[in-house]
């Protein structure tokens, strides 16, 4: 995975429980790296292991951690960098959701090293779709749960999202299903 | 053109407004036809039908925007701007198929994320196709990465400026551990060093805990104590080593300083294993570590039984020999007292016995009274010496003394009797023995008269001689040799060897033939080794012995005062240079008019002199006329040493004595005196018997008989006989001189007053003009003057003076008050009793 998301793990820590947590989950997880670099590339693993450390330091269920990741990824990470090319994503959640599959296109052409996941819009209503989310990476549905409540804050838009289709659970890919009430633009 | 032979298939107006979003149609007219839908979202001041360059200009290329002008840049990238908005609008222009419109292909041209914003811009204004948003993504990736970097960077620098201050500490850290590893080893390689001195000393070396139990003993408290280590470890030292005699003050004492953790010093008994007692000198100190806490005690222990003994029995021994030596002493007074006390009746009553008219034998029995009565006194003396000398109470005396009087003294007591047996006698003192002396001239008189009597008495015929050398001339040891020889029996070598034993003779006949108890040689040699001497005796049977020693003695020095010499010459003694013919030569008149005197009075025959030259003159035409001269040294005309050289040199007067009358201020004045040829000095102002004595020595062989004279002086007759007492006279001194001649007195001291009542100005005079030689001479003459009349303080002011001045002493004017305040202050007092004369 690319620096940007083991910094944003950091960031997070850091901003919630202090900079010695932080340097005490690098520690319990044997990463010995002061300083990610955003555009650079790191193993997987230590983005697990990361996450493991700080739910055994931390006392939060690894679940627990990744939808806080994925709300902080939105509200924080995504937002301080790249703010406006997240606004230009859509004035709408709708509208964001339904560019998100060219929105991870465009991040895989400019980082080569990226396998994002693939995301594509199904059912589309007008309170309601199905996101389908497709990864190789185990583990991370909580992860995008919390993508889509931090979006669900962005956009001030209460969201009610449910697995409808498991990964884990033997199905071919995670499916959600997201539906809004009153849409308003970011 | 038909839809067939297009080169590509026509689109429609919702894939146009798909692909180009920002696309735009207008006429020749330039009237607005058409808008991409975000276009027109984004300027939505736009209205079809507007004009072209209304809304937008054209910023590049540099055209006029008009339809020809635009359809000529169909082949050029345009870059537009929306006046309203102000956003840049890049693209391309197309002309329609039928000719007569164009259509501006636009995208956005933003440069960062923020003008996403700033235009309302969404991602879905731009075309799939259209890389600018991900251009825009991949800037803003690039700055956040820049971020990340420089963030990294400056970690960086911070561990790097962690490390550097945690390196100087390591580093300090590391001097400092090298440095205690150093200290450790020197301490290491210290205690390793005391161990051993510990381990090997005789000294008992103990080691306690801060409790003060053992934890470490040497071998030598296994030996001293028969405890081993073992057996101590653990124990209070005093727990094994104290007893019953062990003084418990000093016990109580030592504890209480362990408490305070001081150290101590001590003394007491110790017990071995083996309960035998012995005395120990003990000292305690503590060992204190860096935080200041005692650690251990250290104690050495010497074992001082035998030394304590050895003080006790010297200490015994001292009392015993004091106890001794007071009876001795005790019993010698008694002793003395005892004897003398009827010796003295019956010499006493021996002498007034004789005085009587007696017939001739009780004459001869009174004289065999006498005689026996004096040898008993002599032995008894020569006793009371011995055992003086045995029991070290005799006591040397240090004081000046002439050696010319001690040899006049043993010539006065000998002479008569080696002359009465028929001996010839000579006393000869060499040169270089002027002057005083530091020694106990008693003492020295009687080892010289024991060994000058022994020689006479042991000589039959032959001769007696007496010499006294200077062996080594030094300002505080000189070595002075003396030296009896006779003609007499001599002695065997045998006898020679029990010689000095007391109590013995040479052999039993002698003191048959010769009496004596035995003593006188043994006291002398006693007294040579007291005054730091030794006695040697060479001789041969049949032809003679003779008795040498040698003796250091110190000059008295400057300023030393002559012991008091016997009386002047009164009616009843004899005039002593009977005959002599000494010439004097003084330019001071007073000085001749005294020397004359003094000579005459003793029946010498004096000629005078004013200067060398006279002297010269006289001794010239009479060679053989004088037996000794007195010879002034600072004279005008022709001074005293250049006359001496002369007379030694050009007339040849070799053996001619030559004594020199002065107060030679200074060494080098004295030195250069004896090259010049002079043989001795008499002091100035003159002294009866240091002249009379000093010509007497000079004169030996050519004393002739000694013929009754006139009194010196005459009788004391009351009143006019006195010295007048005047302020600043010494009168023993200026009797010593001029006698109790009142007259003569006052005519000296007219003189006086008459010719140095303006010495004072004189003087400055002579010292403004830079005549010191005048001053010196001046100053000196006026000092034997003033002697003579026993004007002491005057004598010292001018001595002061002039000592200054030949010193070459620039600031003279503290001595030349001095001197001008005593001169005036006699002559103040003198002129009450004088009329004075004409100046000489």
């Amino acid at each position: 995975m690319y620096g940007m998301v083991t910094k944003a793990i950091g960031e997070m820590v850091i901003e919630r429980f202090g900079d010695d947590a932080w340097d005490e989950v690098k520690r319990k997880a044997d990463v010995d790296v002061d300083v990610f670099i955003s555009n650079d590339g790191y193993p997987d693993e230590m983005t697990y292991r990361l996450v493991g450390a700080a739910s055994e330091l931390l006392n939060m269920p690894v679940e627990d951690i990744l939808i806080e990741f994925g709300r902080h990824w939105i509200l924080n990470t995504a937002m301080e960098g790249y703010g406006p090319l997240i606004r230009a994503g859509g004035q709408t959640l709708p509208e964001f959701l339904e560019q998100l599959p060219n929105f991870h296109t465009r991040l895989s052409m400019i980082l080569p090293h990226l396998s994002p996941p693939r995301f594509v819009c199904t059912d589309i209503t007008e309170h309601s779709l199905n996101l389908h989310y497709h990864t190789h990476r185990p583990g991370l549905t909580p992860f995008v749960l919390g993508i889509m409540q931090g979006l669900g804050t962005l956009y001030a838009t209460p969201l009610n999202i449910t697995l409808t289709s498991s990964k884990a659970e033997g199905a071919d890919h995670d499916v959600f299903h997201i539906a809004w009430s009153t849409p308003e633009a970011a | 053109m038909t839809a067939s032979s297009r080169p590509h298939p026509g689109f429609t107006a919702a894939q146009v407004d798909l692909t180009f979003p920002f696309h735009l149609l207008f006429d020749k007219d330039l009237h607005i036809g058409h808008l991409g839908p975000s276009l027109a979202r984004t300027c939505p001041d736009v209205a079809v039908g507007s004009l072209l360059n209304t809304h937008f200009e054209l910023l590049r290329p540099e055209i006029q925007p008009t339809f020809e002008g635009l359809c000529s840049a169909t082949n050029y990238v345009t870059l537009w701007q929306h006046r309203a908005s102000g956003l840049s609008l890049r693209g391309q222009t197309l002309l329609t198929e039928d000719m007569d419109k164009l259509i501006l292909l636009w995208k956005p041209w933003v440069e960062d994320n923020a003008e996403l914003l700033q235009y309302g811009l969404q991602l879905n204004d731009f075309a799939l196709h259209d890389a600018i948003p991900d251009m825009l993504q991949v800037i803003q990736a690039q700055k956040i990465a820049f971020q990340d970097v420089r963030k990294l960077a400056q970690k960086l620098q911070a561990q790097r400026a962690e490390l550097t201050r945690a390196h100087q500490d390591l580093q300090e850290q590391y001097e400092l551990l090298s440095q205690s590893r150093e200290n450790l080893a020197k301490k290491e390689e210290e205690t390793r060093k005391l161990a051993m001195i510990a381990a090997c000393t005789d000294n008992v070396v103990i080691l306690t805990d801060a409790q003060g139990r053992v934890e470490w003993v040497n071998a030598a408290f296994s030996r001293t104590t028969g405890y081993t280590l073992e057996e101590a470890r653990g124990k209070a030292p005093g727990e094994i080593l104290q007893g019953p005699q062990s003084d418990p003050w000093v016990i109580n004492y030592m504890a209480k300083q362990l408490e305070r953790g001081l150290g101590y010093k001590a003394e007491l008994i110790n017990y071995t294993k083996s309960r035998q007692p012995y005395w120990i000198q003990i000292e305690v100190q503590p060992i204190i570590n860096e935080q200041g806490d005692i650690t251990h005690f250290i104690a050495i222990e010497r074992d001082t039984t035998e030394a304590r003994n050895f003080r006790e029995s010297l200490k015994k021994a001292t009392e015993q020999a004091k106890a001794a030596n007071a009876a001795k002493s005790e019993f010698l007074s008694n002793m003395s007292h005892e004897i003398r006390t009827p010796m003295n009746a019956v010499l006493g009553l021996a002498q007034l016995l004789k005085r009587e008219t007696l017939t001739e034998t009780q004459s001869d029995m009174v004289r065999r009274i006498l005689a026996a009565g004096q040898s008993l006194l002599a032995i008894l003396n020569d006793v009371l010496d011995f055992s003086k000398i045995e029991a070290g109470h005799l006591r040397l005396d240090q004081h000046p003394f002439d050696l010319a009087d001690v040899l006049d003294k043993l010539d006065g007591l000998t002479r008569a009797t080696a002359l009465g047996r028929g001996l010839e006698f000579h006393i000869h003192l060499g040169p270089g023995i002027g002057g005083l002396w530091l020694g106990d001239a008693l003492r020295l008189e009687q080892v010289l008269l024991n060994l000058v009597s022994n020689a006479v008495k042991f000589t039959a015929q032959g001769s007696v001689s007496v010499e006294v050398k200077l062996l080594e001339a030094n300002p505080e040891r000189s070595r002075i040799g003396f030296e009896v020889r006779d003609t007499g029996v001599g002695i065997s070598p045998e006898a020679r060897a029990k010689l000095f034993t007391p109590f013995t003779q040479a052999d039993s006949s002698i003191s048959r033939r010769f009496g004596g108890t035995g003593l006188g040689l043994a006291i002398s040699r006693q007294l040579v080794e007291l005054m730091g001497g030794k006695i040697e005796v060479e001789s041969q049977e049949g032809v003679g012995s003779r008795f040498r020693f040698e003796l250091p003695l110190r000059p008295a020095g400057e300023g030393a005062i002559r012991p008091d010499g016997p009386t002047p010459n009164t009616v009843d003694q004899e005039p002593r240079l009977t005959g002599l013919r000494v010439l004097a030569v003084d330019d001071s008149r007073m000085n001749l008019d005294v020397v004359e005197r003094v000579l005459t009075a003793e029946g010498a025959i004096a000629s005078l002199s004013a200067d060398g030259q006279q002297a010269i003159n006289l001794l010239r035409g009479q060679p053989d006329g004088f037996d000794i001269v007195l010879m002034d040294l600072q004279m005008p005309v022709m001074d005293g040493m250049t006359a001496t050289r002369t007379i030694r040199q050009e007339l040849g007067l070799l053996d001619l004595p030559i004594i020199a009358f002065t107060a030679g201020v200074l060494e080098t004045q004295r030195e250069t005196a004896v090259r010049s040829g002079l043989n001795d000095f008499l002091a100035k102002p003159i002294e009866i018997e240091a002249l009379v004595a000093m010509v007497q020595r000079w004169t030996t062989r050519r004393l002739p008989v000694p013929q009754p004279c006139r009194a010196a002086f005459p009788p004391d007759s009351g009143e006019s006989s006195r010295l007048p007492a005047i302020p600043g006279i010494d009168h023993e001194r200026a009797a010593q001189t001029l006698g109790q001649d009142r007259d003569f007195f006052l005519d000296l001291l007219g003189r006086l007053i008459s010719d140095y009542a303006n010495a004072a100005e004189r003087l400055r005079s002579q010292l403004a003009a830079g005549q010191t030689d005048d001053a010196a001479r001046l100053l000196h003459t006026l000092k034997s003057n003033a002697g003579h009349l026993g004007a002491m303080p005057l004598v010292n002011a001018t001595l002061a003076l002039e000592t200054a001045l030949l010193e070459g002493q620039t600031d003279l004017e503290t001595p030349l008050m001095t001197f001008t305040r005593e001169l005036n202050a006699l002559i103040q007092a003198g002129r009450t009793w004088i009329r004075p004369t004409e100046p000489a």
